[in-house]
């Protein structure tokens, strides 16, 4: 698949996953910050929002570079050698297993603890002043696992090289941004079905994009052939 | 399908597959995922729960479906816009027998007028499906289609700005760089082409579904609205760059497609966030009361229906409990929270004797009530009810906003084909005629008129209704922008409307202290019925002894035997009541008080005089500060009392009342009120309902404040539910805010249309730079709307 289309899935998948998701889970994270933010006034309001926003993508473009590092080591950028194709396989199925463990059909929500560290970095930071504390809360929130997260982190490290994987990330990040819009702006306006179903939705998506790498994969690997469409190589 | 799972305790979501149980503070927790559940731990551990567990969903509590006669209230859903508005009236009013129709977008309510003989609501409303809209009367059912509305738009929302980014990433990377190098027929650039056509056609026939159905229904009723400009440049746009993705001919324009739709969305759903938050406000009042009470029966205390209250039942109120209808407290003291009532924040104590209403919280203590008004007809019910007639008024200014929309709309699409055609006429390429036919199109706003202006009403109302200020007509907003008097009422808007002591003065020998005169007096007084008897008895804070043998002096005063030790007879009135001489000092100040208007009583027993108490009818506190805003404002003020001169003239001294008469008649009052409008002044009325009828309808705008329980009785156009006066000059300067911003937004208007139309006439702008124009100044204009919001 085309780059622009992965990064273009991300920045969806991000939009449906956190508009329907997140809001839930870490909306009351950045209420608890934002208790002191007390009577700040709009741009103030808003520019510690985007700070909290902002060390979240942070993290997520770093470990997605971290992986793409990794996954560059192993060839991954090559896509028609068959380690890379190896490698679209491997990364293919991890996020598909992440991505049905998000939807609930598969149980390995019960692997994905974080910890107690990371509790207790969290509790450190909501006693810290509100700048550097709303920064610290996103960097810690985007640690918090979740199959969502992982399989557009996989997904982005599929783009061969740390740059495009942090890059991918970056989008997937820009895309839960509306989040902030939405808290901003009172998260209550969106209804409990409504939110469902895009985070089912969000979570569907990132399943077709894994099942499309694995595709990926195999045709690198000469099990299956390649499929063209348009002039766009869909696997 | 969501009720029947299982939910997250922290985030609501319904949990899929196998729960995440943790043990916190000792319970059992489920939820969706360990991050849900390490959330949860952290808020639980630093004390912050309840700021973010969201709230239970109640369902909303709707009342009777309003029905009045030959008026008929509806709630109309399925409109995007204030054209769509329009159109529906249109409709309406052309059916015989219907004598006036008006439909308010921002509100979703509608109101007709109509002939009962000649017309029947209901098939009225359900002829209307045909256009698209849902209009039915007020009822649970319409409010739940409002709500799955709200969701349809969202996704809507969603899907136009998912696609539509896919599609502009695309062109950025990949198209625009092609086009720029002149490329317009390789295989890549017809590849590319043919995938953001796919992407932009859900952007255009889903996303922008509501535009182009709300332009095919203004095509029905034979109108035209922004709608139509819309859809026509969309669709034009659309199917012309079809055509180039056939043939290879030149510039695909999918992006100015998806881009014209998805901001347009965006405006659209920033408005509806605005003025839904308006709406919620109002009809979150109705949420407020619970569904069931405590009843006394037979049997102890049950629990029942509370729709089925009546009046005279008792109901048992726990604390922590929302009050289930209005009613007298009948045993228990206790403290509520009315804030929601009355924006009043400070908890009120309340005791046996006293209201309660329904709708607010107990915070403290059980009561019992004796119900006085079952819940249908309770306070809140009422105000609710009022306001919602309001929403579905129209001021005159948007009135005409909508007619101008309308003209405005028509004399676009002539622009555009004039355009199109002049272009083709002078040699130009029929594509390039299209295209600026098209940017013309889209680069039209009237959205200062169709979104706008209706916003700002609805805001301004939901911000007035959360402060304590009942409008019962939208157009008392633009009245109150314009006030250049407001004349007073005195007693019970001035002033309290009961008297208190002021003073109490004693001989200067102080033979019998202060507090022991005031015992003597209240206990003669507690026999008495009078306000006066009434303010001396509540004034005195000693135990009052017994009296016998009361007698009324006609004319001079009130006497009765006290036993308190010695039985003495103590005598409580005028000077002339007493023989004896009374010391000339305490004369004179009593005469200095009674030029003060206030009310002297003098107190003695034996053959001596002893001191005098001194009342009056107290100024209310907030009364001086707002005469004082006023005046600084610019806005004259005045009072016409029914009451005595003196008094009259000593409260406007004391308060800073410009001008003021005593001695004034209702209609006396009126006949000022005409004089001054004669001069060409807006006047405005402050007053009681009842004895200033007269006046209060001859005012251009009328406020009354009301305490009680029958709100609905109050005809006038402004009710006060606090009695804050300096709510009067509050609302005063939000009307004038609002008509500023409503000005603000016409004038930008005017110049955008006046300098961006011809820019797309003369080729200057391209349809996707005009969608950016047009969006921006949407966005521009909705946004200066919602300011009024703080």
């Amino acid at each position: 698949m085309q780059p622009e289309l992965i990064i273009g899935s991300l920045l969806v998948t991000g939009l449906l996953g956190s508009l329907g998701h997140c809001s839930g889970m870490c909306g009351p994270l950045v209420i608890m910050v934002g208790t002191r933010l007390g009577d700040a006034r709009w741009p103030a309001r808003l520019g510690l929002y985007m700070l909290y926003h902002s060390g979240r993508v942070l993290i997520y473009m770093l470990l997605a570079a971290l992986l793409g590092a990794f996954g560059n080591l192993l060839g991954a950028g090559s896509k028609m050698s068959p380690l890379g194709g190896w490698v679209s396989l491997v990364l293919g199925v991890g996020v598909i297993i992440f991505s049905l463990g998000y939807l609930g059909i598969l149980p390995i929500e019960r692997f994905m603890d974080s910890g107690v560290w990371l509790s207790r970095q969290m509790k450190q930071t909501l006693k810290r002043g509100r700048t550097s504390g709303m920064l610290l809360m996103g960097i810690l929130n985007g640690l918090l696992p979740c199959g969502l997260v992982y399989s557009a982190l996989l997904t982005a490290a599929s783009l061969g090289s740390p740059a495009k994987a942090a890059l991918g990330m970056g989008a997937f990040g820009l895309g839960t941004w509306p989040v902030l819009l939405m808290i901003g702006l009172g998260a209550t306006s969106l209804s409990l079905s409504l939110r469902y179903r895009l985070a089912r939705l969000a979570g569907l998506f990132i399943l077709l994009v894994g099942v499309q790498l694995c595709l990926r994969g195999m045709a690198s690997l000469g099990w299956i052939h390649h499929l063209h469409l348009a002039g766009w190589m869909l696997w | 399908m969501v009720d029947q799972k299982e939910r997250c305790e922290l985030c609501s979501l319904p949990i899929e597959g196998n729960p995440v149980a943790r043990d916190i503070g000792g319970e059992e927790h489920r939820f969706c995922c360990s991050g849900c559940a390490r959330v949860y731990g952290l808020a639980y551990e630093s004390g912050m729960l309840e700021e973010v567990i969201p709230k239970k969903i109640t369902k909303p509590k709707i009342q009777n479906p309003f029905r009045s006669g030959e008026t008929a209230h509806f709630q109309v859903g399925g409109m995007w816009c204030a054209g769509c508005a329009a159109a529906a009236e249109e409709v309406m009013r052309r059916k015989p027998g219907v004598m006036s129709a008006d439909v308010s977008f921002a509100a979703e309510r509608g109101r007709i007028e109509y002939d009962p003989d000649q017309v029947d609501v209901d098939a009225l409303l359900r002829s209307l499906d045909g256009l698209g809209y849902k209009a039915r009367r007020l009822s649970k059912e319409a409010q739940i289609v409002g709500q799955k509305q709200q969701d349809w738009m969202q996704l809507q929302l969603i899907s136009a700005v998912v696609f539509s980014m896919q599609v502009m990433v695309l062109y950025l990377v990949q198209l625009y760089p092609l086009y720029s190098r002149g490329d317009f027929s390789s295989p890549v650039v017809r590849n590319i082409q043919y995938v953001t056509w796919a992407l932009a056609t859900p952007v255009l026939f889903f996303g922008g579904n509501s535009i182009l159905k709300g332009a095919w229904r203004a095509l029905r009723a034979r109108t035209a609205t922004m709608d139509t400009l819309v859809a026509l440049g969309t669709l034009s746009a659309y199917f012309y760059s079809v055509y180039i993705s056939l043939s290879g001919r030149g510039e695909a324009y999918f992006d100015s497609v998806a881009m014209i739709i998805t901001f347009i969305m965006i405006g659209r759903y920033l408005e509806l966030l605005g003025g839904s938050q308006a709406r919620k406000d109002i009809r979150t009042l109705l949420t407020m009361q619970p569904d069931t009470a405590l009843r006394k029966s037979e049997d102890g205390w049950i629990e029942v229906a509370a729709s089925k209250l009546q009046k005279g039942d008792l109901i048992r109120i726990k604390p922590g409990q929302r009050v289930p209808a209005d009613g007298e407290i009948t045993q228990g003291v206790a403290t509520l929270d009315e804030s929601m009532l009355s924006g009043e924040s400070a908890p009120v104590e309340k005791s046996e004797g006293g209201q309660v209403f329904a709708g607010t919280i107990l915070t403290d203590s059980t009561l019992t009530v004796s119900v006085v008004n079952p819940p249908g007809a309770s306070r809140l019910a009422q105000i609710t009810r009022m306001v919602e007639e309001t929403l579905s008024s129209k001021p005159p200014i948007q009135r005409l906003a909508d007619r101008a929309s309308t003209i405005f709309a028509y004399a676009i699409i002539t622009i555009a084909l004039l355009t199109g055609i002049g272009w083709h006429l002078n040699g130009r390429a029929g594509s390039e005629a299209i295209l600026a036919a098209v940017a013309v199109l889209v680069v039209a706003c009237p959205c200062a008129l169709g979104l706008a202006t209706p916003l700002a009403i609805t805001v301004t109302l939901g911000h007035t209704t959360r402060q304590g200020i009942i409008v019962r007509k939208a157009a008392a907003l633009e009245t109150a922008a314009q006030i250049d008097r407001i004349v007073f009422d005195k007693t019970g808007t001035l002033t309290q409307g009961k008297m208190e002591v002021v003073s109490v003065h004693v001989g200067e020998d102080h033979r019998v202290d202060r507090e022991e005169l005031l015992r003597c007096a209240a206990a003669v007084e507690q026999l008495s019925e009078h306000p006066l008897a009434r303010a001396i008895v509540s004034a005195n804070k000693l135990a009052v002894p017994t009296a016998q043998g009361f007698q009324i002096s006609r004319g001079l005063g009130v006497s009765a035997t006290v036993l308190n030790g010695s039985p003495k007879r103590v005598m409580a009135g005028s000077q002339r009541m007493f023989d004896a001489e009374i010391n000339a000092a305490l004369v004179e100040e009593a005469n200095r008080r009674a030029e003060r208007g206030e009310i002297v009583i003098w107190v003695g027993w034996g053959d001596d005089v002893s001191g005098f108490i001194s009342l009056r009818d107290e100024p209310r506190p907030t009364a001086k500060e707002m005469l004082r805003v006023l005046r600084d404002e610019g806005i004259k003020t005045s009072m016409l009392s029914g009451d005595h001169p003196k008094t009259t003239a000593a409260i406007s001294e004391e308060l800073g009342v410009e001008t003021y008469e005593g001695n004034c008649p209702p209609e006396e009052k009126a006949a000022r009120i005409r004089d001054w409008q004669e001069k060409g002044e807006w006047v405005a009325m402050a007053g009681d309902g009842v004895n200033d009828a007269p006046a209060l309808a001859q005012a251009d705008l009328s406020i009354t404040a009301s305490g009680g329980t029958d709100v609905a009785g109050e005809t006038s156009d402004i009710v006060m539910t606090r009695d804050d006066l300096t709510l009067i000059p509050w609302f005063i300067g939000v009307s004038r805010r609002t008509r500023r911003i409503i000005k603000e937004n016409l004038g930008w208007a005017f110049a955008y249309n006046l300098l961006a139309v011809p820019l797309a006439v003369t080729g200057i702008i391209s349809p996707v730079i005009a969608a950016a124009a047009m969006a921006t100044s949407s966005l521009l204009v909705v946004s200066n709307s919602l300011r009024l919001r703080r």
